[in-house]
């Protein structure tokens, strides 16, 4: 089956007095039909572009300066902005840690709802309504039919992740672009979002893209993972075999560096972390435990790892550090 | 731990109006003890009371009722000028490293600034101190010169800690030092704090919605619900039984970067009540998966059970005997 979403060699530039400077290079990433990818990586890796040149939503001094974006086989780099806006909240949909951004101030949430239900069928106010109510309750609001008459800056975070979610179970939605998806909300709602959208691409087929800082986010709620650094994906490969034996050395930091964040006892010894990224050879050289003199004249490609199906990196000594021949 | 403690607190109350005649309850009955050279965490997600408590006791905001002893004095007592002059020993961190540093004042300056509360110190006494303090937090001396924008969150965030440390306090309250921080740089902010604590002796209170934060910081953990704390005691026994079920949320709510380890169901219901609106019974019941009709009808007592921990549950003693669901 042909991927949902097939990202191509995409680069961004954003334009500074100086020139152009590339922040997403040579990003290729493929999200199949229901499937569901975490996107990690620090701030500052580009993540978060990454999303926004999906939805055409790059304002200058940002552009994409290449590649392709295709959605279920069409192409979105070019697409103009009337377009856009038809596939954007209806195909593919977006929340971020402040979901309340996405929905209009103006209008009761039951309204908005059943705008979206009546803009794709022919039905009555009335009809709309009572599944706009049906479908608060399916996202866990309680009490939908008060809250039906409830505008934005009444509901908390996590109700208006709820009622987002209930917007895109309206529109069919196929692809759901999430975020931070526990970024602002407390840790006993957040549990029940994550399981919620979880259910919504079970049961309704939504492929879901998770961009998260957070490696217990991914590990639990994606099959794939891509790991970003300095605007590259680094590593690409299912959740299974990233945190059983994670390749690239930048990953291997990142989950030592999660593993340590959730266990009190360990203890995680290095200052290399407060190195820009390089501007020539492999961005990672610089903070790389097991940097060689080639990391520094070239740039190495996302490749394959050998006898690893679905498992790439991008790194020139992936094949020995998989191999288990150095340690990183 | 022997002798006073450092800081008591005792059924602390604080109050806000919210408009028509109503009555927001922030804090409600807190007490905690925290011993020279301990480190407290205060947990909890919002609406907690858990910042309100830490601002009352550096008296950012006036408490309505009880009481807050620092090293045996009375601190509610105290006329503004004595409290000044004991404000030095409390030092605070803050979350965002950035916005709590001036960002046209070198980082030398930054420093020495809180040392203004002491008397007597020339210029270059204040320098000396300012750099001891930089090198406390492992920076070099030539940052003394520098701006903070000159730095990386993770260095801003040693300059606030470098900050609170100049004054040499007997306590710092750190309140959500690492929440605005990446994993990488929170883990090495999270060590530096430890470090700190048992190279100077420093008692902290460590205010954070994130129990994981605080658990390689923090000797004994309170956990706070809706303004009042529903556990207190050793932090890895707490991590290892918790015994009120909205602690075993929170652990539950943990997600361990490994997919083959089990996500656990215990699980809270639904939101979090509004403060302004507070349930009747105990502040959990409509979200706990263990209520009983008597939790809907009073708030349970705080009951001790034994070695420092207390728990205000009805069914505390049951929670200690059941198993993972």
């Amino acid at each position: 089956m042909a991927p949902l979403l097939d990202i191509g060699a995409l680069g961004v530039d954003l334009a500074t007095a100086g020139g152009s400077r590339r922040i997403v290079d040579d990003l290729s990433l493929r999200v199949g039909q229901r499937e569901s990818v975490g996107i990690v990586g620090e701030s500052g890796s580009g993540k978060t572009i990454l999303i926004r040149a999906v939805l055409g939503l790059l304002d200058p001094p940002l552009a994409v300066a290449g590649g392709s974006i295709a959605f279920d086989g069409r192409e979105l780099v070019g697409l103009d902005e009337r377009r856009f806006r038809e596939i954007r909240g209806r195909d593919i949909a977006l929340t971020t840690p402040e979901p309340r951004k996405h929905l209009n101030p103006l209008l009761t949430v039951g309204r908005q709802i059943a705008n979206v239900i009546r803009a794709h069928r022919d039905v009555a106010h009335a009809a709309a309504a009572e599944e706009a109510i049906g479908l608060l309750r399916a996202v866990g609001i309680p009490d939908p039919e008060r809250r039906m008459a409830a505008y934005p800056h009444e509901l908390s975070g996590g109700m208006c992740q709820r009622v987002i979610i209930a917007m895109a179970l309206a529109h069919r939605t196929r692809l759901l672009l999430v975020d931070e998806p526990t970024a602002g909300l407390d840790v006993t709602i957040s549990r029940q979002i994550l399981d919620l959208m979880h259910q919504l691409a079970e049961s309704h087929g939504t492929a879901l893209v998770l961009v998260s800082r957070d490696l217990g986010v991914v590990a639990h709620y994606c099959r794939r993972v891509a790991v970003m650094y300095a605007g590259r994906i680094v590593e690409d490969a299912s959740v299974a075999a990233f945190f059983e034996r994670p390749v690239h050395p930048y990953s291997r930091q990142l989950l030592r560096a999660a593993v340590a964040a959730r266990d009190g006892a360990a203890r995680e010894r290095r200052s290399s972390a407060l190195l820009p990224p390089a501007e020539t050879g492999c961005a990672f050289r610089l903070r790389c435990p097991v940097a060689v003199a080639e990391c520094a004249a070239t740039a190495p490609p996302l490749a394959p790892l050998a006898g690893a199906a679905g498992h790439a990196a991008r790194c020139l000594r992936a094949a020995a550090i998989a191999a288990g021949e150095i340690a990183a | 731990m022997t002798g006073t403690p450092l800081l008591t607190v005792e059924g602390l109350d604080k109050d806000f109006p919210v408009g028509g005649g109503r009555i927001l309850k922030a804090v409600q009955g807190v007490s905690f003890e925290i011993a020279r050279g301990e480190a407290l965490a205060l947990v909890g997600e919002s609406g907690s009371g858990k910042t309100t408590t830490g601002r009352c006791l550096l008296r950012l905001i006036e408490p309505t009722a009880g009481a807050i002893r620092f090293d045996g004095v009375d601190l509610r007592a105290l006329g503004l000028r004595r409290f000044r002059a004991m404000r030095p020993r409390m030092q605070m961190v803050f979350q965002e490293p950035y916005e709590s540093l001036s960002p046209r004042m070198r980082i030398g300056r930054l420093i020495e600034e809180p040392l203004r509360m002491l008397p007597g110190l020339d210029a270059a006494e204040r320098r000396r101190r300012a750099l001891e303090a930089l090198a406390m937090v492992r920076l070099g001396a030539d940052a003394y010169d520098r701006y903070p924008h000159q730095f990386s969150a993770g260095q801003q965030q040693r300059v606030g800690i470098a900050r609170a440390l100049v004054t040499r306090p007997d306590l710092v309250l750190l309140d959500e030092p690492t929440s605005a921080l990446d994993v990488s740089i929170r883990a090495e902010i999270l060590d530096l704090l430890s470090d700190l604590q048992a190279d100077l002796g420093l008692a902290y209170l460590f205010i954070s919605h994130d129990l994981t934060a605080v658990r390689r910081v923090c000797q004994r953990v309170a956990i706070m619900y809706l303004g009042r704390i529903v556990e207190i005691g050793e932090t890895e026994q707490i991590f290892e039984r918790p015994l009120h079920p909205y602690s075993r949320a929170l652990l539950s709510s943990v997600l361990y970067p490994d997919p083959r380890r089990r996500l656990s169901r215990f699980l809270l219901q639904g939101e979090i009540p509004s403060p302004i609106d507070l349930p009747r019974g105990c502040h959990l019941h409509a979200r706990c998966p263990w209520a009983e009709d008597r939790c809907a009808e009073a708030y349970p007592p705080i009951d001790d059970h034994g070695q420092g921990r207390r728990v205000a549950c009805y069914r505390a003693a049951e929670m200690a005997d059941m198993r993972e669901t």
